[in-house]
């Protein structure tokens, strides 16, 4: 057997009969590559993969015409209508299509199925490059009763059947033709989960150029994508050009045209990855170094641990050397030695990597595009390979640093006892130095993200959200649904007498159940905006929200001036309004909010008309998932406006649950033109809107303990080798009167440059290094000094647990014992 | 008669803070093949040294140093240490046998870093644990043996290689005097077929089995005799 067979043999062994080495180094390392592998992964879905469902990627461009609605909240112009025009007007530059995607479920053979809805023009396919795998092309003009589906929705729920083409899919209340089978289509950022389970319903531009301007901004395509077939493409002045004209020449509604005029908005073009990828390339990168800065600290950390293993062989290596052992020879030795451990780190970081790669698309939330085609793959199993094999080359580069190379005889002749042992310490030292100002570095990065999550997470929301419930019933009958929007007054219309049934039909039902007379609960998932023309300069946009007589007081919302309505004024349909406090700020010129009262608003929703402010509320926060709390103002009118659904808001008493269930027998008996009911309770819609933050804040937390827990292990077992090493002089010292007390200090003293150079580096650098991130990137919360001061006690704190240990148990030895094994 | 030690002018110094040792001191030595040359002197005259410098395990501060006629000035660890695999055989006064092999690899060693047939490895080991008397012992650890088996064993390791020198670094320090004696009795057996042994001892009771003496004292030789001489 050769010299390298033996070691790796050996290594093999070492496995099992040397765990204080093997185990630190397969779990540590294991984890840290696990989750350097995930971000890898993902890496080379976003920049190598092909995009799924698309195509010659290389001539597919994505165009945008957003209206900035708030810092932070931009939508997208293009309506139905709109892009039946632009897509006539720039048609010379290729094919054109546009599409909108969402998360719905379908319910099939009594089985409810997350799927992806996309709603699409009809040359979609085309431009998008995808081959249609069965049935006819959408790109047909009767598109309005027929559906199409996915490839995976057809082979899972349909079992891949022959006669598809022949069955119907009923829909969201309609019922489908189903007309063709298309490949999956996954390759799109949308903030949302894609599943490969879809569904494909196709507009029909062209009808389009009949129909009026709505001027409405909802549902709008949110991706317009060009095939091009030139090599031309149009400039953003041209697009914005374009918006400008259309506004003038096809919008009749002077409220908004209002608000093109007062609202930026902005034009781009990019190819189709470039604008998939460009959101996530700012998370990757943080992701990146984060696990790359943790695996750098795992590394330095095990280097220690290994460098004092082979301190320990010192002699061994001597005595190889001694006989002819060259130094290269030697290293590859123990690299083959070492590669068992390191091979067993790797799978272990294939395992984990396998199944954090499959948990990415739920803790992503969205965030990440393309995350269902994330898989270890040939890229991220070759960079885990020769990641280990760096790792196990580096470790075995650092064997030498007990041995004297140039004077082997030292070696072999030195006891291990006094100062030879330790005259190569600066080395694990040093890194240990590097190790703190790493651990700083990223635990300020977690910490502050953390602190920025938490806020989100924690906030006040100006209320209550107590055992409340939102039901939210769609209309069949659409025609029925317009007629009843349009009333001259609220109180008494059918719309308001619909509600009052339901509102009876449920508290009559379900016991102690109180339904409130307001369209939205204080934290909604829609946003209903409308701009108000506070004098001839100034409009403000702002959240439109119906009141009750008991909407306020149900929530705990705190008036800080005037009152609610009364249930007679609310009845007589009186122009009286509640603002919150941020709209008082608008239209008041102090900051007292009791100054707002009386102030007359111009609401402009169905009829121009002022609007007098009796009430001041707190603020509240609205949405969490697409705008920042206090982005929109908010004004309370007694006049309840139908939407494209029928929202209510139910109460429940403490410790009582509301069902989905309950609810549909409660309204069993409802209108045939209702559909059906979605259901949520505030408190489940608040989880689902901070998810992204609490996964963030847990994640940033399991990032600082890991990082915590690492620089403890390091600082542990360096303590622990360095104490070992001193043994005799503690001992001798010990067997000459020193009290246990003072060797402690001097192991302190020993660690405190160690730990304060560390500090003062990471300090530095953190500092330094935060404030230039968060100058290019805004997604970074200011640095928090206090949090900066907390974070380095707590690591002060660690590190100095972390010395004190091993030291006591070594220090705590019989002196004579110590001398005599010695 | 071929030469296979050549030292002129040998110096060693060691410099430790602020204080310098000066070890070794113009040290002049030639030593000839099939010699059996015994260094002695009190502790701290330099006579490990001389041996370490010898085998090259450190190197002289001056002065010139050829083994085999191969002159050692300048050479890189790395030509030291194939010098030494090649050339020199060692034995330590603390048999330095790594205890996580068996008798059988610690004496291939040698011949595994020069890259030698697994058949002459066999072959050479087998040939040499049979000379030293330990061939029964030869799957066992170093720490399953007594000391002055483990010394035999570095002596077999020590041979394994055929080298043209021998150095003996106080092979009977750590022995009872049975044991001191059978392995002074053994390397008289191997000088007596042919090895040119150096042996560093403070025992007087085998510088007898030498066929020359060279005394250090503080570092300088202060007297180089031929045993027949002596007695």
């Amino acid at each position: 057997m050769s010299l390298y067979q033996r070691a790796l043999l050996q290594g093999i062994g070492k496995i099992f009969t040397l765990p204080r080495l093997s185990a630190p180094l397969i779990i540590t390392l294991g984890f840290t590559l696990g989750a350097v592998l995930c971000v890898l992964a993902v890496f080379s879905v976003l920049q190598l993969k092909p995009l799924s469902g698309v195509s010659k990627e290389a001539n597919l461009y994505n165009i945008s015409i957003e209206m900035a609605l708030s810092e932070k909240l931009k939508v997208s112009v293009m309506s139905l209508k709109r892009f039946a025009h632009f897509k006539k007007h720039f048609a010379r530059y290729g094919i054109w299509s546009a599409f909108n995607q969402s998360d719905e479920q379908l319910n099939l053979n009594d089985q409810s199925l997350a799927i992806t809805e996309f709603i699409a023009s009809r040359r979609i396919l085309d431009v998008l490059g995808l081959p249609l795998i069965k049935g006819e092309n959408p790109d047909i003009e009767e598109v309005e009763e027929k559906i199409w589906i996915s490839n995976s929705l057809w082979r899972t729920a349909y079992s891949g059947r022959e006669d598809i083409l022949e069955k119907t899919l009923a829909y969201k209340g309609k019922t489908y033709q189903i007309a063709g089978i298309i490949p999956d289509f996954t390759a799109v950022d949308s903030g949302e989960i894609v599943v490969p389970q879809q569904i494909w319903l196709i507009s029909n531009e062209n009808a389009q150029f009949k129909k009026a301007e709505e001027g409405n901004l909802n549902g709008n395509y949110e991706k317009i994508l060009l095939r091009k077939t030139t090599n031309n493409l149009p400039t953003t002045q041209q697009l914005l050009d374009w918006n400008t004209q259309y506004t003038n020449e096809q919008i009749a509604s002077e409220e908004v045209k209002a608000i093109f005029k007062v609202r930026n908005t902005t034009a781009d073009i990019k190819l189709y990855r470039d604008d998939l990828i460009e959101s996530s390339e700012l998370l990757l990168t943080l992701m990146a170094v984060a696990v790359f800065g943790l695996l750098v600290m795992a590394s330095l950390n095990l280097l220690n641990l290994f460098i004092a293993h082979y301190q320990s062989r010192g002699k061994e290596f001597s005595i190889q050397i001694s006989l002819g052992a060259s130094l290269n020879r030697l290293r590859l030795m123990l690299m083959m030695e070492n590669l068992p451990a390191f091979v067993a780190a790797g799978l272990l970081g294939l395992l984990i990597a396998g199944w954090g790669i499959r948990s990415l698309p739920e803790l992503a939330g969205g965030k990440l595009p393309m995350l269902n085609e994330a898989s270890l793959d040939v890229f991220t199993c070759t960079a885990a390979f020769f990641m280990v094999l760096l790792l196990a080359l580096v470790f075995s580069l650092f064997a030498f640093v007990g041995v004297n190379h140039q004077r082997p005889i030292d070696t072999l002749n030195s006891s291990g006892k006094g100062t030879p042992a330790q005259s190569k310490q600066w080395l694990g030292r040093s890194l240990m130095v590097l190790q703190l100002s790493l651990a700083t570095m990223l635990v300020t990065g977690s910490v502050m993200l953390a602190r920025q999550s938490y806020e989100v997470v924690y906030q006040p929301l100006g209320y209550k959200l107590g055992n409340s419930y939102q039901a939210r019933i769609h209309f069949n009958d659409e025609q029925w649904q317009q007629s009843l929007q349009f009333v001259e007054k609220y109180y008494g219309s059918e719309y308001q007498i619909l509600r009052h049934e339901l509102k009876r039909e449920i508290e009559t039902t379900i016991l102690e159940a109180k339904v409130l007379d307001a369209h939205q609960a204080p934290l909604s998932h829609s946003l209903e905006l409308n701009i108000t023309q506070i004098d001839t300069e100034k409009a403000v946009l702002h959240q439109y929200k119906s009141l009750s007589k008991d909407y306020f007081s149900s929530f705990n919302i705190v008036f800080l001036a005037g009152r609610n309505l009364t249930q007679e004024e609310i009845e007589a349909g009186d122009k009286l309004i509640v603002i919150d406090e941020r709209m008082a700020r608008k239209i008041s010129t102090t900051s007292n909010p009791e100054d707002a009262l009386g102030m007359e608003i111009e609401l402009t929703n169905t009829e121009i008309s002022k609007h007098k402010v009796i009430g001041v509320i707190n603020n509240t926060v609205t949405r969490l998932d697409v705008i920042g709390s206090h982005e929109f103002p908010e004004i309370y009118s007694s006049r309840v406006r139908l939407q494209r659904s029928l929202d209510l808001t139910i109460l429940m008493p403490e410790g009582k649950t509301l069902t989905k269930k309950s609810l549909e027998q409660a309204l069993a008996n409802k209108d045939d033109r209702l559909g059906k009911i979605d259901f949520t309770s505030l408190q489940e819609r608040w989880s689902e809107q901070t998810q992204a933050q609490r996964i963030s804040l847990w994640l940033t937390v399991a990032m600082t303990a890991l990082t915590l827990f690492i620089a403890a292990v390091g600082i542990a077992g360096l303590t622990q080798m360095t104490t070992n090493q001193k043994r005799y002089e503690l001992a001798i010292r010990m067997a000459t009167g020193s009290k246990q007390a003072r060797l402690m200090q001097l192991v302190f003293k020993d660690a405190g440059w160690m730990l304060g150079l560390g500090l003062i580096f990471g300090f530095v650098l953190s500092s330094l290094g935060y404030n230039k991130i968060g100058q290019t990137i805004s997604l970074m919360p200011p640095f928090d000094w206090a949090s900066m001061i907390g974070l380095n006690i707590i690591l002060t704190l660690v590190v100095l647990v972390a010395v004190a240990l091993p030291a006591w148990r070594i220090i705590k030895a019989d002196p004579m014992q110590a001398l005599r094994e010695l | 008669m071929k030469t296979v030690v050549s030292m002129t002018n040998i110096h060693k110094r060691y410099a430790n803070q602020q204080i310098e040792t000066h070890a070794l001191q113009g040290i002049e030595v030639s030593i000839y093949e099939g010699e059996f040359v015994a260094i002695t002197g009190p502790s701290g005259c330099g006579k490990s040294t001389l041996l370490s410098i010898m085998g090259l395990m450190d190197s002289a501060s001056e002065g010139n140093y050829k083994i085999s006629d191969i002159d050692t000035r300048g050479l890189s660890v790395d030509q030291r240490t194939q010098i030494r695999n090649r050339h020199i055989g060692y034995v330590f006064q603390s048999f330095n046998l790594i205890d996580s092999m068996t008798v059988f690899e610690n004496v291939a060693l040698p011949l595994e870093h020069r890259g030698a047939s697994k058949t002459k490895i066999m072959q050479s080991v087998n040939q040499r644990l049979e000379q030293v008397g330990m061939g029964y012992r030869a799957g066992y650890k170093p720490n399953q043996l007594s000391g002055g088996q483990q010394q035999r064993i570095a002596i077999a390791r020590a041979l394994v290689g055929d080298p043209d020198l021998i150095l003996v670094d106080e092979p009977t320090g750590n022995l009872d005097t049975k044991n001191g004696d059978q392995i002074i009795q053994l390397l008289s057996e191997l000088n007596f077929m042919g090895s040119t042994i150096v042996m560093v001892t403070h025992d007087s009771r085998y510088i007898r089995c030498a066929n020359r003496q060279i005394q250090l004292l503080d570092g300088k030789i202060t007297m180089e005799k031929h045993i027949e001489e002596v007695a």
